[in-house]
């Protein structure tokens, strides 16, 4: 895999980072993906940066993972309370071995719990996280600075990158090597 | 091949069926004249525990069986009666589906079992249990010299923290059916008789198997006079009591 | 070097740039100060920290970084407690548990009540946080992460009192359902095995949430942990995933938070009828009625929102937070304690007559005995019921610290011999009336329940100085999504919903 250049330019305005994130794109075509803002703070999906299609991709699959989880753990309830109770065949309380209620109460618990994991896992999968390498960021933006982060394929387009979110008011620039 | 559906049925219920024993005890009211004799047989055979005074007093006591006295009318004209109460083997026992680790269940001879080694201490069959007759060990058993000389070796002594109750007698089940076994019969009256029974002065307690027609038990749970304890709560006992009330014992 | 310096040193260097009061682009403050504007006065009551991220940033880290000589005073205190509570433990396990008073056939004492008022307590965290987030209350924002700490230390509090209360400790582990040579297996028919299930599914859920929730907050600390050179930062850095705040995290992070919300909905009252399913479903006179899931539900719900704000006003004294939580957000918890303190006296209302009305002997029984303690029942139904709501209708009430402080205190002690009487006397009067006895706990059921209570403020002294208290990344959100917009005299408070 060939190496990628990123800038990051921090700004310190909604207005001043929405100007920027066009020219870029139309500078260099850059993918939806290979562009990015970072905010200390959740915006509304496309306040800041025009990336609605690749998010709506996303968020249009990260159901499946609580929802497949879930299905899964519909059947590990079934299995440990119904199934082994079956296999395990110990009479109590006059009551069958397989019974219902009690199995429906278990399977019940174990759907959700499989339904956070999924959610968890959901959100470790399409964050790209855990990341703990050195990855272009500046501790400014817990403080309340935006960042345009760009991933752009040579040293000509980072400098170029650099100018023009200098010009559209970047307050600060931070270049880096293969940290998108 | 069974369907899914006629193996749970015949797996969960029908034991009667399929099993030669179903055993059940009958106890006369009438005879009962509340010596206690049993209470004592019960305590030295199944090595029950002796707590001391203080214990009692605090409603500590282990007795499996215990004779309740209830006292009937106002002075001067009372009377009195009295109930061995002891595990009254239920049919659809309420102590066992609630505990979580299996430690108490139905065994296929009608019996309700109490495993001590698998028994956690929840003490919810305690709680679920209609006739109170689940007791919990609060603290080790102590049987100083020379009462560990008389601990009954069929029977294991429980460990604190554990429940233990009436089992009528299991060692003395399987003993009698041994020996029928090795004599090529099936167990008959008087083949088994549990402590209470053997001590019972007035032969108030009769043991058997329900399943056998000609048995005693049989014909005294169908005479009548029969009766089980809270019969509103659908436990189904396999211990019957025989109506009392014709005979003022103390009055 | 402390959090102001390095505050400066940067400033020196030129590198924040020194305005970061435009970040916000906040409409003018100023005009919420009018004094015509009533509603906007109790927005802002208070000196605005909302304006300077930065500053909200330390100001709200500060409890976190920041420790006071008093501080560890109070948690040796604390730990003094506890200790005292382990050891009435350890020789409770050592010697049987006939140290506790329970006996013959009142199986379940005050650990089994403590149990149920600790679950109870964590009702309100997870369920007042995925409630509001979902109808996107604004109210909610500085709150959150206080509530769910709440629901995840009760519970892990609560977690202790069965195994406290189980015969062989050394044993408790069969209701593991681990397959191995001894054959043993859980009954998944037993209540108690739901119930094992449930409280394990309950706490990872919640541990989930109350971790999801917190991981911006862990990255902006973990920021300041690094720029000061904090101890911390060693576990931050671990624990903030290397989260980066791009709007892509975000806008997966914002879904995660709506499934985990839903599903910890679904999770939270099936938890607590699962607890109140281990009494409903016994044969017990006055244990085996319909009522008690949901009547557990709301009880549990009114106890935790009770502590909630028991814990608001706590944290707003202790560490100055009285700009973050402010007057208006108890006032609106009251509002929703008010609500929740009219269910649970219907329940209550509901239970007593249809025993009262039928009067099946048994039944009546219980409740008879349960009235032979008055003064207990005088105190639920004053803490519970009359006099909170009589109380929570007046706004000048709600917005009074101190009554709103010992009032929720009185709903918690109300709750708890609620508790009591439901697990208590109705064992001691049993279907077996030879059977019948009091109960009284002993020294050392006083002394562990004591402890647990140490137990709990202890855990969450902890959490303080380890994770952000405050819901900061929620907070700036709703700064973000909301403005004002002026009809008149008035100015008005938006928020932008999606």
């Amino acid at each position: 895999m060939s190496d990628h250049y990123t800038v990051l330019g921090l700004y310190r305005k909604v207005e001043t980072i929405t100007k920027a994130g066009d020219p870029i794109r139309e500078a260099f075509g850059v993918k939806d993906g290979d562009i990015e803002v970072l905010s200390s703070a959740a915006y509304p999906d496309g306040a800041l940066l025009d990336d609605k299609e690749l998010l709506h991709q996303v968020e249009s699959r990260q159901f499946l993972f609580p929802f497949l989880m879930g299905f899964v753990g519909f059947g590990a309830g079934v299995i440990l309370a119904g199934g082994t109770g079956y296999i395990m065949n110990l009479i109590v309380g006059g009551k069958s071995p397989f019974t219902y209620a009690p199995t429906g109460v278990i399977t019940y618990e174990f759907t959700l719990l499989f339904g956070v994991i999924g959610s968890v896992l959901s959100l470790l999968y399409y964050a790209g996280l855990p990341n703990w390498t050195d990855r272009a960021y500046d501790p400014e933006v817990a403080d309340g600075a935006l960042g345009l982060l760009v991933k752009v394929y040579s040293k000509e387009d980072q400098e170029k990158a650099a100018k023009i979110m200098e010009d559209y008011g970047a307050y600060k620039i931070k270049k880096g090597v293969n940290d998108f | 091949m069974r369907t899914l559906k006629e193996s749970i049925k015949v797996k969960s219920f029908n034991y009667k069926k399929h099993n030669d024993y179903s055993w059940s005890m009958i106890i006369d009211l009438d005879r009962c004249n509340g010596c206690g004799a049993c209470v004592i047989g019960c305590q030295a055979e199944n090595n029950v525990a002796t707590v001391g005074e203080e214990e009692v007093g605090k409603k500590r006591n282990m007795h499996w069986l215990r004779i309740e006295r209830y006292i009937e009318g106002e002075y001067p004209h009372v009377k009195v009666r009295f109930l061995p109460m002891m595990c009254q083997h239920c049919a659809q026992a309420p102590c066992e589906s609630v505990c979580p680790v299996y430690a108490t269940y139905h065994n296929p001879e009608g019996l309700n079992v109490q495993v001590y080694n698998r028994c956690i201490g929840t003490r919810f069959c305690g709680n679920n249990c209609p006739y109170s007759v689940r007791y919990f060990n609060w603290f080790d058993s102590s049987f100083p010299e020379p009462v560990n000389n008389q601990l009954n070796p069929d029977v294991s002594v429980r460990e604190r923290g554990v429940m233990e109750k009436c089992s009528l007698c299991m060692q003395r089940i399987r003993r009698g059916k041994d020996t029928a076994k090795d004599e090529g019969r099936e167990v008959q009256d008087g083949d088994i008789q549990p402590a209470c029974a053997q001590t019972c002065p007035t032969g108030a307690i009769t043991f058997g198997n329900i399943n056998d027609h000609e048995s005693k038990v049989y014909k005294m749970a169908h005479s009548g006079r029969a009766i089980s304890l809270f019969e509103e709560k659908g436990t189904h006992p396999a211990v019957k009591y025989l109506k009392g009330g014709t005979n003022d014992v103390i009055g | 070097m402390s959090l102001d310096d390095n505050v400066k040193r940067s400033a020196d260097a030129g590198v924040a740039g020194g305005h970061h009061g435009d970040v916000m682009a906040l409409p003018e403050i100023e005009s919420f100060r009018d004094p015509e504007t009533k509603a906007a006065k109790a927005h802002y009551d208070d000196a605005d920290i909302y304006r300077d991220e930065k500053g909200f940033n330390e100001h709200t880290l500060r409890p976190m970084f920041f420790t006071t000589k008093s501080y560890f005073i109070f948690t040796l205190a604390l730990g003094l407690v506890m200790a005292q509570g382990l050891g009435f433990f350890v020789y409770q396990t050592f010697v049987g548990l006939g140290m506790a008073g329970i006996h013959e056939p009142v199986y379940w004492g005050a650990y089994i009540a403590t149990f149920v008022f600790w679950v109870g307590m964590s009702h309100s965290g997870t369920i007042v946080s995925s409630i509001l987030r979902l109808t996107q209350a604004n109210w909610r924002r500085p709150i959150l992460r206080a509530a769910e700490a709440m629901t995840a230390f009760s519970l892990m509090v609560a977690g202790l009192f069965p195994l406290i209360h189980v015969g062989r400790l050394w044993r408790a582990y069969y209701m593991v359902p681990l397959p191995s040579q001894r054959m043993l297996w859980p009954n998944f028919k037993s209540p108690l095995m739901w119930d094992f299930c449930a409280i394990n599914i309950y706490l990872t859920g919640s541990m989930t949430f109350l971790y999801i929730g917190l991981l911006p907050d862990l990255a902006v600390a973990r920021d300041k942990a690094i720029a000061m050179g904090n101890w911390r930062r060693h576990y931050l850095k671990v624990l903030a995933l290397g989260w980066r705040g791009s709007h892509r995290e975000w806008s997966v992070y914002n879904k995660c938070s709506l499934f985990l919300a839903v599903i910890i909905l679904l999770i939270a009252p099936s938890v607590h009828t699962i607890v109140s399913w281990d009494f409903a479903m016994t044969m017990t006179p006055g244990w085996h009625t319909t009522i008690f899931g949901p009547y557990f539900v709301v009880g549990a719900i009114y106890s935790g929102i009770a502590a909630v704000i028991t814990l608001m006003i706590t944290l707003r004294i202790l560490f100055n937070l009285d700009d973050v939580i402010r007057k208006f957000h108890i006032d609106a918890l009251g509002k929703l304690l008010l609500v929740i303190a009219i269910i649970w006296t219907y329940f209550y209302f509901c239970e007593f007559i249809t025993n009262w009305y039928s009067h099946k002997p048994e039944e009546w029984e219980v409740m008879a005995w349960q009235g032979h303690r008055f003064p207990y029942h005088l105190m639920v139904m004053l803490g519970g019921s009359c006099l909170t709501i009589f109380c929570l209708s007046w706004r000048r009430f709600r917005s009074c610290m101190p009554c709103m402080f010992a009032l929720t205190l009185l709903v918690n002690c109300g709750m708890y011999i609620e508790r009591y009487l439901i697990v208590v006397p109705i064992l001691s009067r049993r279907d077996n009336p030879f059977m019948w006895t009091d109960y009284t706990p002993t020294i050392t059921e006083v002394g562990i329940i004591v402890a647990s209570f140490a137990y709990f403020i202890f855990l969450y002294a902890i959490f303080i100085k380890l994770f952000p208290i405050v819901t900061m990344a929620d907070v700036k959100e709703g700064v973000i999504v909301s403005g004002d917009v002026r009809l008149g005299r008035h100015a008005v408070r938006v928020q932008v919903k999606e």
